[in-house]
Formats: C-alpha cells, sequence, structure tokens
C-alpha cells in the first residue's frame, strides 16, 4: 500500500507548521494535547488536535488504539473527523512546554533523548463551525439528546467491535441538535489506561460499552437493539476495506503482538452480532 | 474473563524513545520557508470586567519585521455596545492599525488591546501565514457579503434542489443517472384502472437492471423553507406520490426513496424554533412513507448525502 493510498497520513516534522494553542486543562496533562497546523500531503493547510502518547516501553498502545478505533470509524462511517494522521511533532516548537507541564512529567523525560515525538493527530470539528466538545455531565437534556441522534446504534456496535471502554460524554462533539461525532479512541480493552497486554485481549468478552450505559443504561429500545444488529451484520465486509492498512500500523507498533492484536480484533468483527445479542439478551 | 493489569506502574522503569523508523516513509514535505512567533491581538472593552475578544493577529518573522493582520471594522460590537461603542471600536481599531505599521515592535499602546503569548509558526510567505491564522483566531467578522451569502439560503426550492442533486449525479455517475433520472410525470394505474401521474423524478422499471429485479422509484423535495404553507405543500406532495407509487407498485422487489432537503442547524432564518418546526412536520409528512417496507425516506441539509443515497436505489 502506498503511503499516499492510507487513510491515515504520516507527516515528518517539516510539516509541522505552527502552535495553535494548548488545550488538555485537566488530568495533570497526563497526555498532553494542543492545536497545531500542518501542511498535509493530500489535504494541504490543516488545523488538528495532536495527542501526545508515553512510550513506556512500548507497553502504552494509545497510539495504536487511536488508529484502530478511526480506522473502524471510517470503515463503519461513524462520524468522526474527517482526517486523521500521525505527524512528527518537533518538541521544541510547542509553546512554553517546561511551564506547561509539571515537574516528573514522562515529556521531560523524552526531551532529553529526542527532538520530536510521534502525535496522533485529528483534524478539527469545531471551531468556525462551532461544534462543541460535550461536557463530561449526566444532566437529562445532555442524555436525551445523545439518545435522538441518528447514529448512536451505529457508534455503539463499532465499540462493541473495538472494545472501546471509554467513550463517555466528553468523547462526542456536537455538531448541531441530534447530531454528534466520536473523537477519542486512546482506550481500548482497559478502561484504567492506554496500556493493555495480550492475557486481557478475549474476543467473546462483554468489554464496558460506556454509550450503551450512560445513554441507555444497556436496555436500548427494541427497534434500537434491531438497528445494531443489523449494523453489525455488515461490520465484517466494512473490516475487508480497512484490513490491510490496520495490518500495516499494527506490524509498525506492535511489533511483537501485532498477531494477537489482530486475531482480537478480527474475531470480535466476526462475532460482533454475536455480542450484541448476548449483552441485549436478544438471542433470537 | 479479562485480568488485571500486572505491569509495573507507569513512570516505573518505563523508558521514553521513539520506534526507529516510524516516519522513514512520510511523503517528503519540505521545510516551509518563511518561520517566526505569531501572536493573538485581543480587545479587552470593559476594564473592569476583563472579558476578551480576539481581534486580530500577529506575526514577527525572522528578520524581526512585524506583520498585523486586524478586523476590518468593529461592526460586530454593535449588538452588545450601541453605535456609540462600535464608533469608539472603529476609531481604536483604526488607530492601532496605524500604530503598528509604523511602529516595528509588538507592543499595544492601549490597555484596551492586549497581545496574547507567541508561539512557532512557519509557511509559505507571511501573507498566508497571517490569513490562515486570522482565519482561525477571529471570529467577531461582520461584513455585508456573508449576510448576502446568508440571506439566499433562507430558502431553497424543490426545483433547485433537483437542479443541484441531479447535476452531481450526472456528473458522478452518469450512467446511473442516465437509467434513473425522469423529467415527466410517470403514469401509473390504480386498481379501478384510473390513471395518476405522479411526480417521480427518479423512476426505472425495467425488471432486470437491478440486483433485486424491480422498479425503483422516487422522488426529491425540499423543506427548506421558512413558510409553513410552501415547506408542508411541498412535503406533502413528495409523500403521497411516493404513497400512490408504492401502493400500485404491488410487485415484490420495487424499491423506493423520498429524499428530503432539510435546513442545517445553525442557518441563518433559522433559529431553533424554526428548526423544531421543520422537524415537526418533516415527521408528520412523512410518517405514513416510513411505514412502508420498501421505500426508504432520507433526510439531510446535504445535498450530496442526498444524491448518495439516492444512487444506492440504482444497486
Amino acid at each position: 500500500m502506498t503511503t499516499t493510498g492510507r487513510i491515515i497520513q504520516k507527516i515528518a516534522s517539516p510539516g509541522f507548521r505552527g502552535f495553535i494553542a494548548w488545550t488538555d486543562e485537566d488530568d495533570g496533562h497526563q497526555n498532553p494535547v494542543f492545536i497545531a497546523s500542518f501542511e498535509h500531503p493530500v489535504e494541504g493547510y490543516i488545523e488538528a488536535y495532536v495527542k501526545l502518547y508515553p512510550h513506556q516501553n512500548g507497553l502504552n498502545r494509545g497510539l495504536v488504539n487511536e488508529i484502530t478505533g478511526y480506522l473502524y470509524g471510517h470503515a463503519l462511517q461513524v462520524p468522526q473527523p474527517d482526517h486523521a494522521f500521525l505527524a512528527e511533532i518537533p518538541l521544541n516548537r510547542l509553546r512554553n512546554i517546561d511551564q506547561h507541564l509539571p515537574t516528573g512529567h514522562w515529556l521531560h523525560g523524552a526531551l532529553k533523548t529526542t527532538n520530536t515525538w510521534p502525535g496522533f493527530c485529528s483534524s478539527r470539528l469545531d471551531g468556525k463551525s462551532a461544534a462543541v466538545h460535550v461536557p463530561d455531565t449526566e444532566i437529562y437534556a445532555v442524555r436525551e439528546d445523545i439518545a435522538a441522534w441518528g447514529d448512536l446504534p451505529r457508534a455503539v456496535a463499532m465499540d462493541e467491535n473495538i472494545a472501546h471502554v471509554d467513550r463517555h460524554f466528553n468523547n462526542l462533539i456536537r455538531l448541531g441538535r441530534k447530531k454528534y461525532a466520536v473523537i477519542d479512541n486512546g482506550r481500548l480493552v482497559n478502561g484504567n489506561s492506554e496500556r493493555w497486554t495480550c492475557d486481557m485481549l478475549d474476543p467473546s468478552a462483554l468489554y464496558r460499552n460506556r454509550l450503551s450505559e450512560h445513554v441507555w443504561a444497556h436496555r436500548p429500545a427494541d427497534e434500537t437493539i434491531s438497528a445494531m444488529i443489523d449494523f453489525a451484520q455488515r461490520h465484517q465486509a466494512a473490516f475487508a476495506t480497512i484490513k490491510q492498512e490496520l495490518e500495516y500500523w499494527l506490524r509498525l507498533l506492535l511489533p511483537k503482538e501485532h498477531a494477537d492484536f489482530n486475531s482480537f480484533l478480527s474475531s470480535r468483527t466476526e462475532s460482533v452480532e454475536w455480542l450484541l445479542r448476548k449483552r441485549y439478551q436478544r438471542l433470537v | 474473563m479479562v485480568t488485571q493489569e500486572t505491569l509495573p506502574a507507569p513512570g516505573l522503569m518505563a523508558e521514553e524513545y521513539v520506534p526507529d523508523g516510524l516516519f522513514d516513509d512520510a511523503p517528503a514535505i519540505k521545510d516551509a520557508p518563511v518561520t517566526g512567533h505569531w501572536f493573538p491581538i485581543r480587545l479587552t472593552p470593559d476594564l473592569a470586567t476583563g472579558e476578551m475578544f480576539n481581534v486580530g493577529v500577529g506575526f514577527i518573522d525572522d528578520t524581526g519585521q512585524l506583520h498585523t493582520k486586524l478586523l476590518e471594522n468593529a461592526n460586530a460590537f454593535k449588538c452588545i455596545y450601541g453605535q456609540a461603542g462600535q464608533e469608539n471600536f472603529n476609531f481604536l481599531l483604526t488607530i492601532i492599525k496605524q500604530h503598528f505599521s509604523q511602529v516595528n515592535v509588538p507592543i499595544s499602546p492601549s490597555p484596551h488591546i492586549r497581545l496574547g503569548p507567541q508561539a512557532f509558526v512557519s509557511g509559505s510567505h507571511p501573507e498566508s501565514i497571517i490569513k490562515n491564522l486570522y482565519d482561525t483566531m477571529v471570529s467577531l467578522r461582520c461584513d455585508d457579503e456573508s449576510s448576502s451569502v446568508a440571506a439566499s439560503q433562507i430558502a431553497i426550492s424543490t426545483e433547485t434542489v433537483r437542479k443541484r442533486l441531479f447535476g452531481l449525479m450526472k456528473k458522478e455517475a452518469p450512467k446511473i443517472y442516465e437509467r434513473l433520472h425522469r423529467e415527466t410525470p410517470v403514469r401509473l394505474f390504480d386498481k379501478q384502472q384510473n390513471p395518476l401521474l405522479l411526480d417521480l423524478p427518479i423512476w426505472n422499471e425495467h425488471p432486470d437492471l437491478y440486483h433485486s429485479k424491480g422498479t425503483r422509484f422516487g422522488t426529491i423535495v425540499s423543506a427548506h423553507y421558512r413558510d409553513k404553507v410552501y415547506r408542508n405543500y411541498n412535503l406533502d406532495g413528495g409523500s403521497l406520490n411516493i404513497l400512490n407509487a408504492a401502493m400500485i407498485l404491488s410487485e415484490k422487489n420495487v424499491e423506493g426513496g423520498l429524499f428530503i432537503l432539510r435546513p442545517a442547524e445553525g442557518t441563518t432564518g433559522y433559529d431553533s424554533q424554526m428548526i423544531t418546526a421543520v422537524e415537526n412536520d418533516i415527521d408528520r409528512a412523512v410518517w405514513a412513507v416510513q411505514q412502508r417496507k420498501n421505500v426508504k425516506v432520507i433526510v439531510s441539509p446535504d445535498v450530496h448525502r442526498l444524491m448518495h443515497a439516492s444512487l444506492e436505489l440504482a444497486s
């Protein structure tokens, strides 16, 4: 597969055009997030959210989780940012990085050994469109609006497939009334961190599905369950469209575990209808 | 059953390094020829509240030259501060523009104008750098050109929607366009052999052309009207044509579609109350159509989306 044929492009450091703003104002900046501009090989000038994940001896799966989630979102046509790419971020171009990060932050350690760091980037949905990040709250009005989102069953089915265990409301962008897009696929399999190991990969497990939990308390209407099962029947065909690229990224980022993770994902793709039937007790 | 993680806590014995060769095959991109630092230019109308609005951006290139771009006018402030406020801020913006053009240093001459923190930026030339940053950072643009474009989007007729949709279809899938598009009404006969002339601009009855071997029919209507009478006239007409066709075409593998253009959230002239009214009218008009298993109803503010949905009828 040629580099320009990929869904997720790569941008080396000369393509970093400018720093715009830090956006990670919470959780101690564990995974620094900022907005920057790039020269994208296909799109030209582009502004994107950039997220930096630590390496942790290869045990932090943030990058591979994000790539997996984005590719599946693309294949399953779940609304999400138009573009995602991996960029080589020149760390000395990030505004006030020394002051922004707390003492002892992992990126300070990285700065001692390298000038650049890979960032997972997704193009902005907010900005002039006035789309907003959904507040992380259980207020009824929020839940009700999300419940009426036409693509909610599609998103829940996708999360079931890829074991996305962290889709709380502020991992949604509100594009308009009853209209949302998904962002942030950093946590798959393990809800406590971006680190998972092969013994956590269970193709038949019911992992936490937070969208289903928070919107429906896992009790969606019958026609919604039917809609999800209908979508699930198309997952395998959709997976075929991203299979080659996904394998490329898994081999690159998981040199030792790519076969296990690939097998986990393809098994769940084959059996996602069954997983949904199990979750919602619709076994006939 | 998923097991607990048994690894050392993050940060302990964790090495931070970038895997080798990650960007070796990244497409070649040249370094931008112009580099420097940019900053937002912010207006604080009321020094007591400290409320800030981005009114421009500045860029200092690596030769030390200062470039700035500020709002053309203070029209956007008229709503909040009235005519006098608009005039005052127009005056302030004019002075600030002249100041920066004469003085090549990023220092504000006014307590109402504050310069934000600087950050790295690069690009092909200073004008494009400034333009991109201005487009990103400054929202308070209020000029005649944008409001007249907005006014033209208030009502979009069914005729206009059909022209756009079929224009796109002809370009993207000319063979399907030839197969599906019909310019004249379709004559069908009900059970009593009474003729009915139905407005079905999507029509093809050749049984062998489609995988499931059935007639294809459909219509496109607009709900993009502020006036309820026009809106319901178009919605009800479209629904009735589809229902009549569905009832008459009783063979097994027919497939039909009702494609409706609606205003997007935030469209000028469509506040939340109007949007709710449009949605309610659509729901009412399509309810009976949605009970038909062989007809799909697609509602979207995007003509491209409607066009692609109508292409699916040809599969």
